[in-house]
């Protein structure tokens, strides 16, 4: 369909209903003030409704307000965040001032998808972290805010590289590798990119864990949904803030080498003079600032906030890092009688990134230590000066390789959100809500005509591509809620479209005549005239959602609470006879202390609920036989014509959805006047129809691949969370918090007859077809399978056991182990914030625990093998001289990975001022990020890979960079950037 | 959007009921009726329903089955192993390079077991051949009977398929020996294919070239360069045959020899007056061509040969774009079974010190362990297959010429079929069938006068009367060096179990058959193991 269509269609309903108006009748004017109950200061924004109607409006600066009633109410609803909701019967008097008493959790706003729910309401597994609890210091991705605060929710990213991405794994693995990272909704908006939002614009992070809560967003939500709100302005709130900060971030960790006499001695490396430290060589001390600066305000009509944020990222690698300018306007305006509701966000960043090149660290590691950065020789002209050894395997001057080439991304976007919400009558209000994303990246690379690394043997190389991505949204939605007696309503009918356009262009070539010019003009470039230039572009088939939805949220007494909901939805991706699916979830809550337990609880519900929930497939076009260029041409009578033929994947018209089904029980408790409480949850999950391309017989098919649903997998875990109020006074309060989760995956069954499969290609030098991992049917994911690893004899080989128990140093007769397991057993957060008179304290410890690490160094460069003297070696604890075996990887390179992490330690200071002074609030900082981590793993960091990039070889990229495979977890490879330590200073003014 | 805002604003706003909003709040969140659809379109590529739409179209889709073969001289898949297997060369474990799970090591010492790459590889690249061939016989039929196309072309199209795919069978029955025959692309879903025997294949591929020879053109050069023609049936027929005794049980030699016939006598072909010429960059003018690979380095990519046997340092000699493998190189044995004089050792292997391309200058290897230091100087002596061959040990295949700054596809075009080995069939046909080897010489001489000179002793040296069957497998071997004969000469010769060079034992006689792959086994229940495995 048309889209512009559909947007007329809606704006002439919008503009339809908006003269729905109902006439204005007599009334009178109440005014006065709201006050904290306890300290008796006003209260901004407090929001303050006439009951029975749509009339509201919030509190002034200093907590006054005014309000219209008309005649025959006569009920104000009083409501503020983090206070109970109360209401106030008016009797005769113009003037009510109204204290209120601050809230308890139960009273908290939790953010459920397409609406808002309070704590106490909530029936499923829902995390809600809170600004003021978001981790600090130099946070430049979302999911860095929160991780390690979400009990079942594991973010990991090895190493510090500041373009890098975090890994995000919601209770276990539940995709065969389409769908392994939750859903992400940025103000309503579906599968946004988590960059167009920063850091510092978010005023809360929800993740809705379990399938009855995920299920309102059908088909994407089997990994889970996390929800991102913006700040938005507050009426009678005008502030203008300011955030800075600079931050010093050195390298945490390098793997401990060979010295250069060591080398020598040992290895039998050859002795070039020199003695380079090539680690500090291709590192420095990256400095870092981040600037935000934000006004909001408004008044009972309109609000606003606008945010600008710049931030100038350096990594400890040289030549990595980030600039980026952020803008976001969000405009809020209250029209018919406060009846309309019109919300515009638009925002637009700008993103420069040095990508650079983490290969440096495994060139860094690996090099000769004797040999010199740079030489005045006359053959090495043809390197530019830099020492090389030309013809020699897998051998990199580092800083080469950083200095001769770049690696940029210049990244765009743009987006615009409308959102009407008109109330037809009190309770039931209809929303219309329109969003189009647009994304661009340009990404260049150039190696000069010098570099011996990707340089093309003194040609030049370069390579280019530009992508382009439009994402549109409208959805609708009618929501009704109402109060008869102790039951109270909330239904929701909703209609969601969405489409998500893809194009990108991209080429390489070599040979060139000028460097300056880098791939800006590819007019210089001979490989685009004699046709050895790649040349590659394409349009992805528009991926489209439909689908309606609809929820009944139900309560009664404020004691029992149940929620059902069901989303049909449709993906253009999936095969013709299954386009469609239904999500259906039930869950249902008692809030057991007001049936019979009385004082010694201040709550403690029970809750259970069932999901389902779905994955879709990463590519399209999977349900269709497809023909394109084959990239090849074939010799016809003196030319050669491009031949065409089959593109991709079998056809399968069956393709559909990835399948969850998942159990959620929890108990959520509070004892002691609040002051300790918690929550427990068991949550058991199985997936099926995997999307998993599946070997096919070669007769008959074409393709050796075809995209089918097949396959199960299992997940359980129990996750538990306690907060502990342990000090709270005028002017000292403590607080501590404990996050404990389990995880439990396993690997039911892949497809009929399967047994099982190695993966993960160990690589080059020698070690391809071997493997790392395999996977197994009834077994649990992640298995890291090797050699049984015995000891290290005297004649330096290894010995392993055989089959029969027996010892052999023949690795080809050595019994293959499960050695370990990459996925975590079980994780460990816990928060620690105090405040003492103006100063405050917040310390976050994370810990994971059961994973092991194959250590890939160590499998390559650890032996004093002679045939592999031109590397330098790792003189980790296991370094042992007697050695001096062919590579083989064993049990011996597993090693366990549980660590505990200092993750983040911040002192804030905030000063007292004068009633004259220019700022409201004004607060410095200082904050340390990894200061320490306690660990036996031998590699630069213990964090969890949850998923393989694949091989490197021979200065190549890893081989499954792009789409790393998410069933071979646990491999530290040779590809990792290092782990860094970071101190952060920052103030914080508001004026 | 003004005017019909005025319009709406005109009506009557309090005479709508609370129904009346209901009914008008639904309409707006119910889904509209074109905004149900799903249909996926495709940008980027067509839906195979919609091609084959004229004469155009089917014919870049019948070039698929030709590209089909580039993959040919790949790195890793049939050839590879066919080479490896015969013993002609070898990929040793280099230290830590090149051991690949002991893939190359099994396939040369016949110590093979099924589960090395190299042999799923070979089948996916030979059965990838034959389904083409099959889903292209389909396509093309469909679109004649949509009218699309004419009878006689459809005709001519279908006879070319049904060559090539008669090779890839060929190719399967050669090494795999019993392998599942299917001849069509529309088969049921779960259709699993058994086994055929050996002979069955054989039958098959004689049957079908036997069939369409009528039909083929028979052309040769120009238009008809690299094309399945009458000439290449003919040729592939020999092969066949000649082999039948192997194959079948039943030895064919005087349809070998007529097959032979009808390619030599047809006087398209002839012997080039050198032998290199048949191998240089621009080898297409060689008139020795039956069926070529046009391999080119921008449009028909694949022939990747500097890669996989230069040693790295050889990137200064050729000034190769790309740093080349170290991994390919010529058994000792084989290389010195050439003399000194024969040209085709000089043009067969790169051996001794290397100089960069100005001729002058070392090249070098800084982290060579050779006991002769670091300058690259390939040495014919092999000191071992595993675990430590020295990184400059064997003679490297410089068959084909190795064009100055080459990338990593040569753009030599690869002989499948050449004229001086149908030539060698017709020698040897007519020696089995006269019970006399010596009546092979007429036809060794022209070969060798064009290798050694034409000196009087050329041919005494290596092959006199009385010839013995090993001087003209010796000799055959000495021609067809590195153009995947080398395994089925041995095994009609019954010397392929021999102990041979860095393989000390005799192997079984099953080993004359490869193992089917167990990724295949696990797929296709259906399909039986060959015996010994």
């Amino acid at each position: 369909m048309k889209f512009s269509n559909t947007l007329k269609k809606g704006s002439l309903l919008v503009a339809l209903l908006v003269m729905l108006v109902a006439a204005v009748s007599a009334q009178r004017t109440v005014r006065g003030k709201v006050t904290d109950s306890e300290s008796g200061e006003g209260l901004i924004g407090a929001s303050i409704t006439v009951v029975g109607t749509t009339r509201g409006v919030n509190t002034d600066i200093d907590g006054n307000y005014s309000v219209e009633v008309p005649a025959g109410s006569t009920q104000l609803r009083l409501a503020y965040t983090g206070y109970t909701e109360q209401v106030v019967v008016l009797g005769t008097a113009n003037v009510v001032d109204i204290a209120m008493v601050s809230g308890t959790k139960l009273d908290e706003v939790v953010v459920v998808g397409y609406g808002t729910l309070k704590n106490r309401e909530i029936t499923g597994s829902v995390s809600s972290i809170k600004s003021k609890d978001f981790n600090k210091g130099n946070v430049n991705d979302v999911a860095g805010l929160i991780q390690g605060k979400v009990p079942g929710l594991v973010i990991a990213r090895a190493g510090n590289d500041p373009n890098g991405s975090f890994n995000l794994r919601l209770r276990g693995l539940s995709s065969a590798g389409q769908n392994t990272s939750p859903l992400i909704v940025i103000d309503g908006v579906p599968a946004a990119s988590i960059r167009q939002v920063d850091p510092n614009d978010i005023e809360s992070i929800d993740v809705l864990k379990d399938g009855s809560a995920a299920a309102i967003y059908g088909t994407r939500a089997s990994a889970g949904v996390i929800i991102i709100t913006t700040k938005k302005g507050q009426a009678g709130k005008s502030s203008v803030d300011y955030a800075g900060s600079v931050t010093l971030e050195s390298i945490a960790k390098k793997i401990p080498l060979l010295s250069g006499q060591e080398f020598v001695s040992l290895a039998g490396g050859t002795d070039l003079g020199s003695n380079t430290d090539w680690y500090d060589e291709i590192s420095q001390t990256g400095v870092s600032y981040i600037n935000n600066l934000n006004m909001s305000g408004g008044s009972n009509k309109t609000t606003y906030r606008a945010s600008f944020n710049h931030r100038d990222i350096t990594g400890i690698a040289i030549g990595t890092g980030f600039k980026q300018y952020n803008a976001n306007v969000s405009v809020q305006q209250k029209a018919l009688n406060d009846r309309l509701t019109l919300t515009a966000n638009i925002g637009a960043l700008s993103r420069d990134a040095d990508l650079g090149f983490g290969e440096a660290f495994r060139y860094a590691t690996v090099y000769n230590p004797t040999a010199p950065v740079r030489s005045e020789e006359a053959k090495y002209k043809d390197t530019g000066g830099y020492f090389q050894f030309p013809g020699s395997f897998d051998q990199f001057n580092p800083v080469a390789i950083i200095e001769q080439g770049t690696n940029t991304d210049k990244i765009g976007n743009l987006f615009g959100n409308i959102k009407a919400d008109l109330v037809l009558f009190p309770g039931l209000t209809i929303s219309a809500f329109y969003n189009q994303t647009r994304d661009n990246i340009r990404h260049q690379e150039y190696y000069n005509k010098k570099a011996y690394y990707r340089g093309r043997n003194g040609q030049g190389f370069g390579v280019q591509s530009q992508e382009d991505r439009r994402n549109e949204l409208f959805e609708s939605t009618l929501n009704y809620e109402k109060e008869f007696g102790k039951l109270s309503f909330k239904g929701l009918l909703g209609y969601s479209w969405q489409e998500f356009q893809r194009s990108a262009f991209g080429t390489s070539a070599g040979n060139t005549l000028l460097d300056e010019l880098g791939v800006n003009n590819l007019n210089t470039f001979i490989d685009y005239y004699n046709g050895l230039a790649i040349p590659g572009s394409g349009r992805e088939p528009d991926h489209r959602l439909i689908a309606g939805f609809s929820r009944i949220i139900l309560g009664y007494d404020e004691t029992y609470y149940m929620t059902a909901s069901i989303r049909r939805e449709g993906s253009s991706r999936f095969g013709i006879n299954n386009k469609w699916g239904n999500f259906p979830a039930i869950s249902a809550g008692v809030n057991l202390n007001k049936l019979f337990l009385g004082e010694t609880f201040d709550n403690l519900k029970f809750r259970v609920g069932y999901g389902v929930t779905g994955g879709t497939p990463r590519d399209g076009g999977l349900s269709k036989n497809r023909f394109a260029p084959l990239g090849q041409f074939f010799y016809d009578a003196g030319t050669y014509r491009l031949a065409y033929g089959p593109s991709g994947t079998n056809a399968n018209p069956n393709l559909r959805w990835e399948k969850k089904r998942d159990i959620n029980i929890g108990i959520d408790w509070a004892i002691m006047n609040y002051k300790l409480s918690g929550s427990l949850e068991y949550y058991q999950t199985n997936t099926t129809d995997l999307l998993y391309p599946f070997n096919v017989p070669v007769p008959p098919n074409f393709n050796p691949i075809t995209w089918l649903n097949v396959g199960e997998l299992q997940n359980n875990g129990i996750e538990a969370s306690i907060n502990y109020n342990v000090l709270e006074s005028e002017n000292t309060s403590w607080t501590t918090g404990f996050t404990f989760s389990t995880y439990n995956t396993k690997l039911v069954d892949l497809y009929q007859d399967f047994k099982s499969v190695q993966i993960a290609n160990v690589g080059a030098p020698g070690l391809n077809g071997e493997y790392y991992t395999r996977i197994e049917k009834g077994a649990p994911i992640g298995n890291l399978v090797v050699r049984d690893f015995v000891k290290i004899n005297d004649d330096g080989n290894y010995v392993f056991r055989d089959e029969s128990g027996a010892e052999t140093t023949d690795p080809g007769k050595a019994a293959l182990v499960v050695a370990g397991n990459g996925l975590p057993k079980y994780d460990l957060g816990w928060t620690n914030s105090v405040s003492v008179g103006n100063f405050d304290f917040q310390l976050f410890t994370r810990g994971v625990f059961g994973h092991s690490l194959a250590n890939e160094y160590r499998v390559f460069y650890e032996s004093l093998d002679p045939d592999t003297k031109t590397w330098n070696k790792v003189k980790t604890k296991y370094f042992d001289e007697r050695l001096k075996a062919k590579n083989a990887p064993s049990s011996y390179q597993v090693e366990k990975a549980d660590f505990v992490r200092i993750e983040n330690l911040t002192v804030g200071y905030n000063f007292k001022l004068p009633a004259t002074s220019w700022f409201r609030k004004a607060r410095v900082f200082a904050n340390a990020q990894n200061p320490f981590v306690f660990t036996k793993y031998s590699g630069v960091d213990p964090e969890v890979r949850f998923a393989d990039p694949g091989s490197v070889d021979n200065g190549n990229r890893p081989s499954d960079e792009a789409f790393p495979n998410p069933l071979a977890p646990g491999i530290d490879r040779r590809s990792t950037y290092f782990r860094s330590r970071q101190f952060t200073f920052g103030v914080n003014f508001t004026f | 959007m003004v005017h019909s805002f005025i319009k709406i604003n005109n009506i009557n706003m309090k005479k709508i009921t609370l129904a009346g909003k209901i009914v008008i709040a639904a309409i707006a969140v119910l889904p509209f009726n074109s905004c149900t659809n799903l249909d996926e379109q495709l940008y980027s590529q067509i839906e195979t329903e919609n091609f084959f739409r004229n004469e155009e179209e089917v014919k870049a889709a019948v070039g698929a089955a030709y590209t089909n073969l580039y993959g040919l001289m790949n790195h890793g898949s049939y050839f590879s192993s066919q080479e490896v297997n015969s013993n002609e060369v070898l990929i040793a474990q280099r230290g830590n390079d090149w051991f690949d799970g002991g893939q190359w090591l099994n396939t040369h010492l016949h110590t093979q077991n099924g589960k090395e790459d190299c042999y799923n590889n070979s089948w996916n690249y030979l059965y990838g051949g034959v389904n083409t061939c099959n889903r292209l016989i389909l396509q093309v039929g469909q679109a004649q009977a949509k009218g699309n196309l004419d009878q006689a072309t459809s005709d001519a199209y279908v006879a070319e398929l049904r060559g090539l795919r008669a090779l890839f069978y060929y190719w399967l029955m050669d090494s795999f020996g019993n392998v599942p025959l299917v001849d069509r692309f529309d088969v049921p879903e779960d259709f699993k294919p058994a086994t055929s025997t050996r002979a069955q294949v054989y039958a098959f591929v004689e049957s079908e070239l036997n069939a369409i020879s009528p039909l083929l053109p028979k052309q040769a050069g120009g238009a008809f360069y690299g094309r399945f023609t009458y000439f290449a049936a003919q040729a592939l027929l020999s092969k066949l045959f000649l082999n039948a005794q192997v194959y079948t049980g039943t030895a064919q030699w005087q349809k070998a020899l007529d097959a032979a016939n009808n390619v030599i006598n047809s006087g398209k072909f002839s012997a080039t007056r050198s032998y290199r010429e048949n191998f240089v960059t621009q080898n297409e003018a060689s008139t020795e061509m039956v069926f070529a690979i046009p391999y080119d380095k921008v449009f028909a990519r694949g022939f990747n040969l500097p890669q996989m046997t230069l040693h790295y340092a050889s990137q200064g000699t050729f000034n190769l774009q790309e740093q080349p493998w170290n991994g390919y190189c010529t058994a000792t044995d084989f290389y010195n079974s050439y003399e000194s004089i024969d040209v085709r050792k000089k043009d067969n292997f790169i051996v001794g010190p290397q100089k960069t391309a100005d001729g002058v200058t070392d090249v070098v290897d800084p982290s060579a362990d050779d006991p002769d230091g670091p300058v690259l100087n390939y040495t014919p002596e092999i000191n071992m297959l595993a675990p430590s061959c020295f990184r400059q040990a064997g003679a490297r295949i410089g068959k084909y010429e190795f064009a100055n700054g080459a990338t990593a596809n040569l753009s030599n075009d690869f002989p499948i079929l050449r004229f001086s080995d149908i030539w060698l069939v017709k020698a040897e046909a007519e020696a089995r069938l006269g019970n006399n080897w010596d009546l092979v010489l007429p036809y060794t001489k022209v070969l060798r006068n064009r290798a050694l000179g034409i000196l009087p002793t050329a041919d005494a040296t290596n092959l006199q009367s009385p010839v013995s069957a090993e001087a003209f497998l010796a000799e055959r071997s000495r021609e067809v060096f590195y153009e995947g004969w080398r395994r089925s000469d041995l095994i009609r010769f019954g010397e392929f179990t021999k102990a041979r060079g860095l393989r000390p034992n005799d192997s079984s006689p099953e080993r004359q058959l490869w193992p089917i792959p167990v990724q295949q086994l696990n797929a296709n229940p259906n399909l039986k193991q060959n015996p010994g495995y």
